[in-house]
């Protein structure tokens, strides 16, 4: 907690709410971060992903007294706001294109969705994040994407975000056990899709390994 | 463990995550001893480092300095708007400063009656308040404390042949303060056009050659503090 420099979370907020622009930038910068991917993992989006970590802020800016210190950390808080701003722009964008009830089901062989050709809601283009590392990554990325919202958030949450099932369930306001149980269910899924999205080859080359 | 309890904890045994060392310990047991639970096992273990691949790779994302940018500059326009919005009660506090400087004005005002200035003869006297004086008629009848509607009907008692046009006092400059030190009078004098000339007053062709009447506020020390003329 060395961004912290021996204050309190609550100590940097309040300095922020009083005006001090150094204790907010402070703020900014170390979770800004963190904030864009969970929102970009979320949508997809480059675009989106900006302009959610950007009202996550505004946010902070506008009603940083709303944060409780005894009611759960500031990253807790922070990505609260991120993920009512995420489903704002899901309620916002399902008014234009129907909803993917499941998406996964959509999927064809080779990796793509039929309705957008990256198994992602049909809204959200996902922006080319370089894929040079490898085809395992991008199809992992597909796969989270194509997840109904509320088994990518813990996925997202709990896996990518590394949060534990307590803080993943201040975060969705939920239980911690249907934080664990839907990560199961979200997890299965993901091994199901990313066994589908094996190329043939590959397949092949697994069953001639086995015999 | 059997088979269902295992897939119940299989993705916390794989996430290395939840599940204490005794639970961990009977369900790696039973994975070595049932190859279906092993194979998940193994699955769910290549999703958890797939998924910490991509975590890895993303790690270095955020959003552009654009956003930060934004940012700041709101977190300075919300505090300056903040700013703005606590000065109401400083423009309260000035406004009820004059307002009792209003009421003090008005009751020094109501001490010392503001008459209109008809007065008969030279060398008239009477209590001044500043840069008003009463009549002579009135000045000997009305005590210090009498009230401008006594002082008015006092005046009412003058004809029209009787009235009198006089300027506003002027402050004598060189007396270095205008403010009444004590109690004054008002005393009328005859000058000259070459006194009117010295006290700094104008001197017109009309009056060039012909004395004016003058009323002078004269402190109890005998200093005059401002002088008008009277026709």
């Amino acid at each position: 907690m060395d961004w912290l420099s021996g204050h309190s979370e609550d100590d940097l907020v309040r300095q922020m709410l009083a005006g001090d622009e150094g204790a907010f930038v402070r703020v900014y910068r170390r979770w800004q971060a963190p904030i864009y991917r969970f929102a970009l993992r979320m949508s997809g989006n480059r675009s989106i992903a900006e302009d959610v970590t950007q009202e996550v802020f505004m946010s902070l800016i506008r009603d940083g007294g709303r944060f409780d210190p005894a009611l759960g950390s500031l990253s807790g808080y922070l990505f609260g706001i991120a993920r009512n701003h995420v489903r704002k722009r899901y309620d916002r964008d399902r008014f234009l294109v129907p909803f993917v009830e499941n998406p996964i089901a959509d999927v064809h062989s080779n990796g793509h969705n039929s309705r957008n050709g990256n198994g992602v809601h049909p809204s959200i283009v996902v922006a080319p994040i370089d894929l040079g590392r490898g085809e395992t990554i991008a199809m992992v990325r597909d796969a989270v994407l194509s997840l109904p919202g509320h088994y990518r958030e813990v996925v997202v949450l709990c896996d990518l975000q590394e949060m534990s099932y307590e803080e993943a369930a201040l975060v969705l306001e939920c239980a911690v056990g249907t934080v664990r149980s839907r990560l199961h269910r979200a997890r299965t899924l993901l091994t199901e899709k990313l066994s589908e999205l094996q190329s043939p080859e590959s397949k092949a080359a697994a069953g001639g390994m086995r015999q | 463990m059997n088979c269902v309890q295992f897939q119940e904890i299989v993705h916390d045994l794989a996430r290395d995550a939840g599940l204490d060392q005794p639970a961990r310990r009977d369900a790696l047991a039973h994975a070595d001893s049932c190859p279906r639970c092993d194979e998940l096992l193994s699955e769910s273990q290549t999703l958890t480092a797939a998924l910490r691949s991509l975590a890895a790779k993303d790690g270095a994302l955020g959003a552009s300095e654009r956003v930060e940018e934004a940012l700041i500059g709101a977190f300075r326009q919300q505090h300056s708007a903040a700013a703005h919005s606590n000065r109401p009660w400083q423009w309260g506090l000035a406004s009820v400063a004059g307002l009792a400087a209003l009421v003090l004005l008005s009751v020094l005002v109501l001490r010392h009656p503001v008459v209109s200035p008809p007065t008969h003869g030279n060398g008239a006297s009477a209590t001044p308040s500043g840069a008003a004086v009463a009549p002579e008629s009135a000045a000997s009848s009305q005590q210090p404390d009498a009230s401008v509607e006594s002082a008015a009907n006092a005046n009412s008692n003058f004809s029209d042949a009787d009235t009198e046009y006089a300027s506003a006092f002027v402050a004598l400059p060189f007396n270095g303060e205008t403010a009444p030190v004590g109690d004054e009078v008002v005393v009328r004098e005859s000058l000259s056009p070459a006194a009117l000339a010295n006290l700094g007053l104008p001197v017109s062709e009309a009056n060039a050659g012909e004395n004016v009447l003058a009323d002078f506020v004269v402190d109890e020390d005998g200093t005059p503090r401002a002088v008008r003329l009277v026709e």
